[in-house]
C-alpha cells in the first residue's frame, strides 16, 4: 500500500507532515488502518 | 379512296361504339398482363445482376473486449460496441430454437426471402407507413450486415436481392450465426452473447429455454419489451415470451412436456448502469491490459480492435472491500476541509495471494474516469519503511543473527536470535558471493531495534544495511520480486526505503515472506481467448526460490509481531492473512506501507 500527497497535474510529491493529525506520524497510521479494515473483514468472513 | 390503317394496338377499339369502344379485348388484357410480367421479370433479372453482395458494414466486425472476474462473472465490456461474436455451437440450442420460432419458422427450408414481406413493404410505403416487418432471418441478417437501417423501398429491394444471393452463397448455419451476433437486443447489447450477459449475467450457451424465449422477444424491439422500461413493457414482454414458447411447440421445436416446465416468466436482472470503466474497473482493466501486452505481445491496436475474452485474477468481493476500506478510513481520519495537510492525499493498494502471486484486489484511486494514473501501479513513490523487511531478510540470509532481547515475544527478530547462519548456507547467493561480502563484520548481529517498519528504526536499518551490504539488500529485494528499475541508488538511505516499487510489486514481493521464501511474480490474467483460441504466454508464472524458508519464516514472524502491537483489528488481519503489515516509520519521505 502506498499513501502520498500530490496536487493534480503536478509531479512533485508534497510533504506528509500533519496528515491525519499530529499523532499520525505523517499519515503513517493510514495504511495499517486501511489494511485492517480490508484484511480484518476478510478474516471475519 | 380511303385506305384503312392497321394499328399495332387497336385501342380504343375500332368498329366499336360507346363504352365498348373503351373496353379492352381479352387478347389485349392477356397481352398487357404478359407484357407486365415480362417487364417485371426483366427488371428483377436486371436488378439481380446489378446488385452484388456488398462489403460488410465496417462496424459489424467491431467487438468488445470482455473482462471477467476470477469467479467467471463478467466484470466489464469495453469498446465502442458491446458485442462478442460467438459460434453457433456456443449458443444454447433452446435459444436458437426460440429465435427461429419467433422470427422465421421456415428458416431452414425457405430461399431466404419473403415475397409477401416485400409486397407488404411496398404497400406500406404507398400508405406512408414503415416498410419493416415480415423479413426472414436472412433478410434481417443482410440488413444488419450489409445495409443501412433506412426504411426505404430501395433498401428493401436491395435487401431482398442480396438475401437471395446470400442464401445461395452461405450455409443456413452461417447466416443464423451471423444474425444472432449482429442483432440488437437492447441494454447496449449487440448480439446474443452480450445480451445474455446484459439480461441474465450468463453466457449464451447457458441460457435455458425460458431465457432464450425472453431474448427472442427482445428482437421485436427492446425499447418496447425490456421490462426495465416499465410495467407496459413487462406485460408486452411476458405476452411475447409466452407466445414464443407456445410457437415452439406448434412448429415442433419443443415438446409439450418441456413447455410445461417454463411457466414462470424468467425475470431478467436489473439493468446495470456500471458498464463503464468508472470506479476501480478502469484500473483493473489497465493492469490486465498491461499484463497482456507484456506476456502475449498484443499491441494496443490489436486490443482496441476488440474481440478478446479476458479472464482476470481479480476477486469482485475483495476489490469492493478494499475500496470500501480506503474510503472508510480516509473519510474518518482525514479532514481536508479544516486541515490543509489532509488535502491531495492519494492511496494506492494491492492485495496479492502469497501462494501463487495472483493479484486479487487493488485500489488505484478514487475513480479511474477522474483520476487517471493508477496509484496501485505507480512506481514514483518511495516505499519508505515497508522496505525494511528486505534489509532484515538480507541480513538473515547472509548470516547475521539477532541479539536476544528481553521483550522476547514482541521482538520481530526473535526467531532470528536463535539461529546463526553462515554465508555458505545462503542458497540464493552465487558461489562467488563470499568475496562480495567485505562489509559483514566477523560477529555481526541484528540489533533488537531492527524491527521492520518500527518507528524510530531508521538509524538501525541504515547501519544494518551497511553491515550486510546494500548491494546484497538490493539483490534480496530483487530476488523477492521488486523490479531492478525501481531500485534507488545504493546510498545510506537506501535501506530505509528510497526505492520506488509499485504497490502491486511490493505486495507480491512481501508475499515471498509469507510464501516460505518462494517468489511468485504477480499476475492478473489467467486466460485470454480470441475467436475461440486461447492466447499463448499466459501460463502461470513459475515460482522461484528467493530466500531460505527459515529466513522467510522469520521475517514473516517479525511482521506478524509488528501487527500484534497495532491493535485488535490488525491482529485479526494478521491472523486472517497469515501475514502482517509494515508499520510505517519513514522520515523525510512520503509514508508508505505495503500489506500483502
Amino acid at each position: 500500500m502506498t499513501v502520498f500527497r500530490v496536487k493534480p497535474g503536478e509531479p512533485r510529491l508534497l510533504p506528509m507532515s500533519g496528515v491525519a493529525g499530529k499523532d499520525s506520524r505523517r499519515g503513517n497510521v493510514l495504511p495499517p488502518r486501511i489494511w485492517s479494515a480490508y484484511a480484518g473483514a476478510t478474516g471475519k468472513r | 379512296m380511303h385506305r384503312r390503317v392497321r394499328r399495332l394496338v387497336d385501342y380504343p377499339r375500332s368498329g366499336r361504339a360507346g363504352l365498348r369502344r373503351w373496353l379492352p379485348s381479352w387478347r389485349q388484357l392477356l397481352g398487357s398482363a404478359g407484357l407486365f410480367a415480362l417487364t417485371v421479370t426483366a427488371l428483377l433479372i436486371g436488378v439481380y445482376a446489378s446488385v452484388d453482395i456488398p462489403d460488410e458494414n465496417a462496424g459489424i466486425r467491431r467487438e468488445a473486449n470482455v473482462y471477467y472476474w476470477s469467479d467467471g462473472t463478467q466484470m466489464v465490456s469495453t469498446g465502442e460496441v458491446n458485442r462478442q461474436n460467438v459460434e453457433l455451437d456456443q449458443i444454447a440450442p433452446a435459444a436458437v430454437n426460440a429465435v427461429i420460432a419467433a422470427e422465421n419458422e421456415t428458416f431452414y427450408d425457405d430461399s431466404g426471402v419473403s415475397p409477401k414481406g416485400l409486397a407488404r413493404a411496398v404497400v406500406n410505403m404507398v400508405r406512408g407507413q414503415e416498410t419493416q416487418g415480415g423479413s426472414t432471418i436472412t433478410q434481417q441478417y443482410v440488413k444488419n450486415t450489409y445495409l443501412s437501417q433506412d426504411q426505404t423501398v430501395t433498401r428493401k429491394v436491395k435487401e431482398f436481392v442480396i438475401a437471395l444471393k446470400v442464401d445461395r452463397k452461405k450455409s443456413k448455419d452461417e447466416i443464423l450465426e451471423g444474425y444472432l451476433n449482429t442483432s440488437w437486443f437492447g441494454r447496449g447489447a449487440n448480439g446474443i452473447e452480450a445480451a445474455a450477459h446484459a439480461y441474465y449475467g450468463i453466457p449464451a450457451k447457458k441460457l435455458d429455454p425460458g431465457q432464450g424465449a425472453f431474448l427472442a422477444a427482445m428482437l421485436k424491439g427492446a425499447e418496447l419489451y425490456d421490462p426495465a422500461g416499465g410495467r407496459a413493457n413487462r406485460e408486452r414482454a411476458r405476452g411475447r415470451w409466452a407466445w414464443i414458447l407456445d410457437r415452439q411447440v406448434d412448429v415442433g421445436l419443443m415438446s409439450e412436456k418441456e413447455r410445461a416446465e417454463y411457466r414462470a416468466f424468467p425475470e431478467p436482472r436489473r439493468q446495470s448502469r456500471s458498464t463503464s470503466l468508472g470506479g476501480q474497473t478502469g484500473y483493473l482493466v489497465d493492469v490486465a491490459n498491461k499484463y497482456l501486452r507484456q506476456h502475449t505481445g498484443l499491441t494496443d491496436e490489436e486490443l482496441a480492435r476488440g474481440g478478446y475474452e479476458i479472464h482476470t485474477t481479480f476477486d469482485k468481493e475483495k476489490v469492493a472491500r478494499l475500496e470500501r476500506a480506503v474510503r472508510q478510513v480516509l473519510k474518518r481520519d482525514l479532514a481536508p476541509g479544516t486541515r490543509a495537510a489532509d488535502r491531495h492525499v492519494q492511496v494506492g493498494a494491492a492485495s496479492v495471494r502469497p501462494s501463487d502471486g495472483a493479484v486479487v484486489a487493488l485500489y488505484g484511486g478514487r475513480d479511474a474516469t477522474r483520476h487517471f494514473s493508477n496509484n496501485a501501479d505507480t512506481s514514483g513513490v518511495p516505499v519508505g519503511s515497508a522496505f525494511k523487511p528486505f534489509v532484515l531478510a538480507a541480513a538473515l540470509q547472509h548470516g547475521l543473527s539477532v541479539r536476544a532481547q528481553p521483550s522476547g515475544a514482541d521482538s520481530p527478530a526473535r526467531g532470528a536470535a536463535q539461529v546463526r547462519r553462515s554465508a555458505s548456507a545462503d542458497s540464493c547467493t552465487p558461489p562467488t558471493a563470499p568475496s562480495a561480502a567485505p562489509r559483514v563484520s566477523p560477529t555481526p548481529t541484528i540489533p533488537p531495534s531492527a524491527r521492520p517498519c518500527s518507528p524510530g528504526g531508521n538509524a538501525t536499518y541504515v547501519r544494518l544495511g551497511e553491515d550486510v551490504g546494500r548491494a546484497r539488500v538490493r539483490r534480496t529485494a530483487v530476488d523477492a520480486g521488486l523490479l531492478p528499475r525501481s531500485m534507488a541508488p545504493l546510498e545510506p538511505s537506501f535501506s530505509v526505503g528510497t526505492s520506488t516499487p509499485s504497490a502491486i510489486r511490493m505486495a507480491a514481493a512481501d508475499g515471498t515472506f509469507a510464501g516460505g521464501g518462494l517468489r511468485h511474480d504477480p499476475y492478473s490474467v489467467t486466460r485470454a481467448v480470441k475467436d475461440g483460441t486461447a492466447l499463448p504466454g499466459l501460463e502461470r508464472p513459475a515460482p522461484g526460490r528467493a530466500l531460505d524458508e527459515g529466513v522467510a519464516g522469520e521475517v514473516a514472524d517479525a511482521l506478524r509481531a509488528a501487527a500484534r502491537t497495532s491493535g485488535p483489528a490488525s491482529r485479526r488481519a494478521a491472523r486472517a492473512t497469515r501475514t502482517g503489515y509494515g508499520r510505517p516509520g519513514s522520515r523525510g519521505s512520503p509514508a508508505t506501507c505495503r500489506p500483502r
